[in-house]
């Protein structure tokens, strides 16, 4: 494929979602069916200008840029343009599957809602900032586009707006993203007074070395800018301590969930990193050590938002904290060097994590609550499709072969082993066991509760006729395929376009995979124990501190609440009183002031026209002495 | 023999007694009057001034026949204004007519 069709493709995959957005911003917010017409079709060509591009692809050199002037003068320019290459492609193809599919499950999920045009519009335009930020090839563009990601997930979670929870949920998402991006600014300053480009390409080149190694305030650009941008990470990929939105973000549409769990939104910063992967080469040695220091933030962040996911009893937030648990888990690839095993994980979690939210989405749409156990009280494991989806989705989660999540788990521990970095790897092989044990209770929760006859008023047995959607299926089943295949497909074909040096470590990979599924095993043996035979107590019932911590969430929000209330408003309120006291009095003295010597003044005038007369004499008098007397 | 001085001491008694009058009486007339008293002060001095500093031109008596004019004309509005006061305030007491204070 030339160049110039390469870009007027990638231009077609990226511009068609904005399109759609206007077109139904114009013509489809009230006739639905022209909105999802459109919004589709903008998909389908997302879908095949992404999968077109991708198949063209043919080795790591592969590399087409295309730069617009946008904002320029004499001496700087700033422009917008497409970076394509393998990492870019890669996943803007997951974005567009992963689009298509959640546009294609909201045709039967938002089928009642009064309000499907605007959802479609929403849709189209997130899919459009997170493709726009996955081509960009500078960190301009890059940064309007992440916070064009933001806005579209704060449109979509308070979707629901009448519903306060959706609101409040809407602003934290996007209060607490923003507290990220403020670091990404911050990085963008950086490079672009200490590096001179904000281009991708220009910085990644070795003969920035120097720059990157200047020294400013103690440490070098490179750390500077790795720490700036971790926090834009850590606000957007839902990372300890800033994850706290992600759970919450469930108030909105399921399949918004979905998307953004998958491929949008929290790999937005996942992709940022893998990006700016380049510092990890030609870094200095501080700036590989803020990279594993981020690398052990997330792992922390796994652990305990896996930990978290084991009370929850409400089945979008067992995935939501799952998926913080498993972008900790790209971090910890991408920020011990093996960008490549994090950007697997993030091509293989995308297809399980997106089956898992449309399933339980299908869940939801059929039995009309979030909880796992009413879910199988109303007879949701009578559901033959999602119950595969969520058996194959779970498989994949936990890491068994040969689902995809064994291939790019066992991508990263393995890593962790050649880097000899025992203590992250043990955190990684308790991690899954964490994963296993919370996502096995789901499956045994949904099996064992018993499905209950709703009794009707006339005493007669109602059957429950659960169904799931007509165009639910189709996603479900290709998500579950995604699910077997995509570990393998990854290995087969996308690996190749990376530049890997391949070396040997004997058994190595076998040996892993071994141990992790044994691990993985275990946690599910034991998940089944105390949730599907009942033979164990629930460890839990006897650690009742552990317990309440879990379910308080490590009382992390509290956390918030406490710096808000206790440090922040303070704050403010002193500063408010400052300003009152200070900055208004002194304005208000000064208007104050000028009145009462304007009032003062104003008593010369006292309306008597012989009080004027005798001034005036005193005046002409006054001056005629004057003039005379020089 | 009469002197330009002595028109000028005649012309300065005569503005004082105008001067004075205007910044005393209460009377609106007498306001009038006064000012009629201080603009025939300033008339003499023109007179004066011309019969005996410019002697053969007629500039000073130009001059004093616009200020018969304007004295004229002014007095026409004065009392127009007196009237429209006494009109108002039942009075011509200059003193009650001080709505325009600070």
């Amino acid at each position: 494929m030339s160049e110039t069709m390469m870009i007027q493709l990638a231009l077609a995959t990226v511009l068609s979602p904005i399109i759609s957005f206007a077109l139904i911003v114009a013509f489809g917010l009230r006739r639905h069916a022209v909105a999802k017409v459109i919004s589709l079709t903008a998909a389908t060509v997302s879908l095949i200008g992404a999968s077109a591009m991708l198949w063209s692809v043919s080795e790591p050199s592969f590399r087409v840029e295309a730069a617009w002037s946008w904002l320029f003068n004499d001496s700087t320019r700033f422009n917008i343009g497409l970076l394509l290459d393998p990492l870019s492609l890669v996943m803007l193809w997951v974005v567009a599957v992963v689009a298509w599919l959640v546009q294609w499950y909201s045709l039967s999920y938002m089928e009642e809602d009064e309000r499907q045009g605007k959802f479609f519009a929403f849709i189209s335009l997130f899919c459009f900032a997170m493709m726009g930020f996955t081509v960009a090839p500078n960190l301009l563009q890059s940064f309007m586009c992440w916070e064009l990601v933001g806005l579209g997930s704060y449109l979509l979670i308070g979707f629901w707006n009448h519903l306060p929870s959706a609101a409040t949920a809407a602003r934290k998402a996007f209060i607490v993203t923003r507290l990220g991006d403020l670091g990404f600014f911050v990085a963008l300053l950086l490079a672009w007074t200490g590096l001179g480009t904000l281009g991708f390409g220009a910085m990644s080149e070795t003969a920035m070395t120097a720059k990157w190694h200047t020294t400013i305030a103690g440490a070098d650009y490179g750390v500077w800018i790795s720490w700036a941008l971790f926090l834009a990470v850590i606000g957007k990929s839902a990372q300890f301590p800033l994850y706290g939105w992600l759970p919450d973000a469930m108030e909105g549409p399921t399949p918004v969930s979905a998307l953004i769990h998958a491929a949008t939104m929290v790999a937005a910063g996942v992709y940022l990193l893998a990006r700016m992967g380049f510092l990890l080469v030609i870094g200095s040695e501080a700036t590989l050590t803020a990279w594993h220091a981020l690398a052990v933030i997330a792992m922390i962040t796994a652990l305990m938002s896996g930990a978290v996911a084991i009370v929850q009893s409400d089945i979008k937030r067992v995935f939501a904290y799952s998926t913080i648990s498993q972008l900790g888990y790209m971090v910890v690839g991408i920020g011990t060097g093996a960008v490549v095993a994090g950007m697997m994980h993030l091509f293989t979690h995308a297809f399980f994590k997106a089956l898992l939210f449309l399933t339980a989405g299908a869940f939801i749409h059929a039995a009309h609550t979030n909880s796992i156990t009413d879910i199988a009280r109303a007879g949701g494991a009578k559901l033959k499709l999602p119950m595969i989806g969520l058996v194959a989705g779970s498989l994949a989660l936990m890491g068994f072969f040969p689902f995809a999540g064994f291939y790019s788990k066992d991508a990263i521990l393995e890593h962790l082993i050649v880097e000899h970095d025992w203590v992250l790897f043990g955190m990684a092989l308790l991690g899954v066991f964490v994963t296993a044990y919370y996502t096995a209770r789901v499956i045994f929760l949904m099996l064992t509760v018993p499905a209950e006859h709703k009794h009707d008023a006339h005493g007669g047995h109602e059957h429950h006729h659960l169904h799931v959607g007509t165009w639910m299926k189709l996603p479900l089943a290709v998500l579950a395929f995604g699910s077997l295949v995509a570990g393998n497909v990854w290995q087969l074909s996308v690996e190749k376009w990376f530049h890997i040096e391949h070396v040997d470590h004997g058994n190595l990979a076998l040996i892993t995979a071994a141990v992790s599924t044994l691990v993985a095993a275990i946690g599910a043996y034991y998940s089944a124990r105390v949730f599907y035979w009942r033979t164990s107590a629930d460890p839990l019932s006897t650690m009742t501190g552990l317990a309440r911590t879990l379910r308080e969430k490590w009382y992390l929000d509290d956390a918030y609440a406490m710096i808000v209330h206790k440090i922040y408003l303070p704050f403010t309120a002193a500063l408010n009183k400052f300003e009152s006291a200070v900055v208004k009095g002194a304005l208000d003295g000064i208007g104050y002031g000028s009145m009462r010597i304007a009032r003062s003044l104003s008593q010369v005038q006292t309306g008597e026209v012989q009080h004027y007369v005798r001034m005036s004499f005193v005046v002409v008098a006054a001056v005629v002495i004057i003039l005379m007397s020089r | 023999m009469t002197s330009l001085s002595s028109y000028l001491a005649l012309s300065t008694i005569l503005f004082l007694c105008g001067a004075f009058g205007m910044m005393e009486r209460r009377n609106l007339v007498g306001l009038l009057i006064s000012i009629e008293l201080m603009l025939n002060a300033a008339s003499i001095n023109f007179m004066a001034f011309n019969h005996y500093l410019f002697p053969g031109t007629v500039t000073g008596q130009i001059m004093t026949l616009f200020v018969i004019g304007l004295a004229a004309a002014e007095a026409t509005l004065f009392l127009a204004i007196v009237f429209a006061v006494y009109r108002h305030y039942r009075s011509i007491n200059v003193e009650r007519v001080d709505h325009l204070r600070g």
